[in-house]
């Protein structure tokens, strides 16, 4: 398990690193020369070329990619071009925002889309079957943005439960709690009948399978048999799928950071992309990466944890 | 005599299709007292697993009991609420399944499992650990307390069978069923496990039904018989009486058409055509 892990981090650190260089490659073949779209057309060529010193431009790309590894082993992602602050501080301050984010819109679905997926399993065409089966098609169908916009116009503008944009009091944790809910609401709510449906299904494949009879002909109880015996076996797809979803995940945050004004990774991407502070983009992509490689990693290793058949076979 | 440890009369079971009603298992009776080992024979699709399921109440849905009942140490048990169903289960009539490659959680260990199923005793963890632990040592598995760590996948399939007997006599059941439990093991191992039965149950001093399409495995294990055929019982009997002097024709083929008891080389395996009582009536 410990080579395994090892070895897994590796696979993701190495993706990290292609995915990394292919985008230096890409910035580097987008038509239209950098330090001259940041400086604007009134600058002169000796600023245009100076600006291209500091950035490292002028040098082959080979060189440029090389840098930029040795640069991020000794954790620097260089400096922001307007600011002249490093570019790794301004990422890693923005970083805990699309963090809680994320947290506040999974967490809630996994819970409250497992009950529901066992429930509906279990209780085959029953009322909450029915209506779970209705209702996540048509969350799943809904937008994070769109409903993002709908839970702005009814919770924070007609009723005024919930504060509409920003984050709240960094200090103060239920202050913060109180402006990730409309978000965290609005990302997760597809989630919750996503992975309702998954649940129901894996749940009623492992239902029929020989081993829950012997479990039946033994007298467990249903509720042991469910929760304890089945889902063990029905949430290793879950998890799989939840590693993938990061990537998902991570997209609507830019939406909904955006549409609530938040701080976070996916406001920071667009600001800069706008302001064309490529040293920005890279450092905040660069991030965003490694969030979605370490999270399929993560999955990988929670399967391996939870199914004895998979830690065998490493 | 004292009371049977499970009476089956007058059965009947039928399977709702969308082709109209399966008669699933015809007026069976079937007895077994204490401390009796009946087998009972039959090809496949005879009603078997039916009969099997019946008697744990673990039917398919579209199953329907259309008369008779079945009675476990003199209860009803088509009477029993859920939960003194569930109470039954284990403790009064336990089941070895037939393909032990499947029968066991693939991600609970061992030992969990076997714990798990105790939970009527009001005895620590420990113990009941102590008693899996005892019991695998029981049925032939070495080593049996690194065993309580592992998965059923980590063991071989004569292993997984042990295990599933294992599991069965752990509640100390008055009846434990058999549904063809070597019929996925190789001809050695099948020996082995029926040998292990065969004590365990004097041992223990339990009713076994053994359920098997293997003439030879119930003649070597039985003391009872009872020949199935489309649903029904056609014969039933001591087990010498029934294999040396068969009464239905259905018995004598299919006593002809076990392989062991030829005698010369031939290339045509003696079979039973699918409509034999009707040929034979006719």
């Amino acid at each position: 398990m410990l080579f395994y892990t090892i070895k897994r981090l590796g696979l993701a650190a190495l993706i990290i690193v292609v995915a990394m260089t292919l985008l230096l490659v890409m910035v580097h073949m987008v038509p239209g020369d950098p330090a001259r779209t940041m400086l604007g057309p009134r600058a002169t060529p000796e600023m245009q070329e100076a600006l291209r010193i500091r950035m490292g431009l002028d040098k082959p790309l080979i060189t440029q990619i090389g840098l930029f590894f040795l640069n991020l082993l000794r954790g620097d992602l260089g400096m922001d071009v307007f600011e002249n602050r490093p570019v790794a501080t301004i990422v890693f301050e923005q970083l805990p925002y699309t963090l809680e984010l994320i947290a506040a819109a999974i967490i809630w679905p996994v819970v409250l889309g497992t009950i529901l997926g066992v429930y509906s399993a279990s209780h085959r065409n029953s009322l909450i079957d029915r209506l779970t089966g209705v209702l996540s098609i048509a969350v799943v169908a809904a937008p994070a943005f769109v409903v993002s916009l709908f839970a702005l116009l009814i919770f924070a503008v007609q009723l005024q439960w919930l504060p509409a944009i920003g984050a709240g009091d960094p200090d103060s944790f239920a202050d913060r709690l109180r402006y990730l809910a409309l978000p965290g609401f609005s990302i997760g709510l597809s989630w919750v009948g996503y992975i309702a449906r998954m649940v129901r299904a894996s749940m009623l494949e492992v239902l029929g399978e020989p081993h829950i009879r012997t479990a039946r002909a033994f007298g467990l109880s249903e509720w042991r048999i469910h929760y304890g015996y089945a889902l063990k076996l029905g949430i290793l797809p879950i998890i799989t799928m939840l590693g993938v979803g990061m990537g998902f995940l991570l997209s609507a945050a830019v939406f909904t950071e955006m549409v609530f004004a938040r701080p976070g990774i996916g406001k920071l991407v667009i600001d800069s992309i706008t302001s064309r502070n490529y040293p920005v983009v890279m450092g905040a992509v660069l991030v965003s990466t490694m969030l979605f490689v370490l999270s399929t990693a993560i999955a990988d290793l929670a399967n391996a944890a939870l199914d004895p058949r998979v830690r065998k076979a490493l | 005599m004292s009371e049977p440890v499970l009476k089956v009369s007058n059965l009947s079971i039928d399977y709702r299709t969308e082709q109209g009603r399966l008669k699933a298992l015809r007026n069976i009776d079937l007895t077994i007292g204490a401390g009796e080992i009946v087998g009972v024979v039959g090809e496949s699709g005879c009603g078997k697993s039916t009969l099997i399921s019946a008697i744990l109440r673990l039917m398919a849905n579209n199953a329907e009991v259309t008369g008779g009942g079945i009675a476990i140490n003199g209860r009803d048990l088509f009477k029993l609420s859920a939960r003194e169903l569930r109470m039954m289960r284990g403790a009064e009539v336990s089941i070895v399944f037939q393909d032990p490659m499947q029968s066991h959680n693939p991600v609970i260990s061992i030992g969990r499992q076997m714990v798990d199923i105790q939970f009527r005793e009001n005895i620590s963890k420990k113990e009941k650990l102590n008693r899996a632990i005892a019991m695998l040592a029981e049925v032939g598995i070495p080593e049996p307390a690194e065993k309580m760590k592992q998965y059923p996948f980590e063991l071989s399939g004569g292993m997984r069978q042990r295990l599933a007997i294992a599991m069965a006599l752990l509640c100390r059941p008055k009846l434990l069923i058999a549904d063809e439990p070597t019929t996925a093991l190789d001809a050695t191992l099948e020996v082995q496990i029926l040998d292990k039965l065969k004590d365990l149950q004097q041992r223990y001093g339990c009713s076994v039904l053994f359920v098997s399409h293997h003439l030879g495995a119930v003649a070597r294990l039985c003391d009872k018989v009872a020949v199935m055929y489309k649903g029904e019982v056609v014969e039933s009997g001591d087990i010498d009486t029934v294999f040396s002097n068969p009464q239905h024709p259905y018995t004598r083929a299919l006593i002809e058409c076990d392989p062991a008891g030829l005698e010369e080389r031939t290339r045509m395996l003696p079979t039973i055509p699918a409509d034999f009582l009707e040929a034979a009536r006719s």
